[in-house]
């Protein structure tokens, strides 16, 4: 039996059971760091899921087959409140996010296929769609995983893309957002 | 500070060295960064959980609305 005690395995598990459930999903977090270039430590596992809101239940049941715990009301009360809710899965927690909104689409479309250390190719988010999230949050921490994307990526990332959304969501020219972009543009493309 | 040392600390702060320890981590085949990855959290939850989240900036909350997510 397989140990549930790291993010990988859990986000491999999990997203095996929406895959089974034909429910479209992208690993995210840390863990599409790693991808893309800089592994770090990580808690938690972080999966977004495509759907619309009836599907939910089905979100549920994939989970409750991979093994995950959590309360069905209290999930989708979540969901409701903040668009994501956490489960346990051995001793990894899992963040799901579930949103419909128009970056959701993008994100969806623009989702990569990536080969795992098991072989199997699962979906995570692109690394500027990882991008919008940090920017959007702008931790500290969000700001370091932020400089390790660009020095891995570098001139790799559609930074016009990045660039739409983060006028969408800082719409006033001097939120730090968009001064972070513009930085991390100079710093680490060669296009900047 | 020795000259040296105050050379050393600022490459350890550069964009430069960022972008050599990318180009390290990119020269492994992304299935053995992942399973590099899976050993680094096994390790990762062998430590106590922090009992919070780390909080968010009182302006990520109307960005992430933006982007179609509560706070």
């Amino acid at each position: 039996m397989t140990k549930l005690d790291d993010a990988v395995t859990v986000a491999a598990r999990i997203a095996d059971r929406f895959e089974d459930g034909a429910i479209p999903y992208a690993i995210g977090g840390a863990l599409a760091l790693a991808a893309y270039g800089m592994q770090r430590m990580t808690n938690d596992a972080d999966l977004g899921v495509f759907i619309e809101p009836d599907r939910l239940p089905e979100v549920h049941d994939a989970l409750e087959r991979g093994g995950c715990l959590f309360e069905r009301d209290r999930a989708a009360a979540e969901v409701e409140r903040a668009s994501f809710f956490t489960v346990r899965c051995g001793v990894v927690l899992a963040d799901i996010f579930v949103s419909f909104h128009p970056h959701h689409d993008d994100a969806r479309e623009r989702r990569r296929k990536i080969r795992m250390g098991d072989g199997v190719e699962r979906w995570f988010l692109s690394p500027e769609d990882l991008a919008i999230h940090k920017l959007a949050m702008l931790r500290p921490k969000d700001l370091m995983d932020l400089e390790h994307l660009f020095a891995a990526q570098s001139a790799g990332l559609d930074v016009e893309y990045i660039r739409r959304w983060v006028e969408a969501i800082a719409p006033e020219a001097l939120d730090r957002r968009r001064a972070a972009l513009d930085d991390l543009v100079a710093r680490f493309t060669r296009a900047g | 500070m020795d000259p040296r040392l105050e050379a050393q600390l600022a490459y350890l702060r550069s964009d430069e060295r960022l972008i050599e320890r990318a180009r390290l981590a990119l020269e492994l085949p992304v299935e053995d960064r992942l399973a590099l990855m899976a050993r680094l959290c096994a390790q990762a939850v062998a430590y106590p959980r922090a009992d919070h989240r780390e909080p968010l900036p009182p302006d990520a909350e109307a960005a992430l609305r933006r982007l179609g997510r509560g706070a």
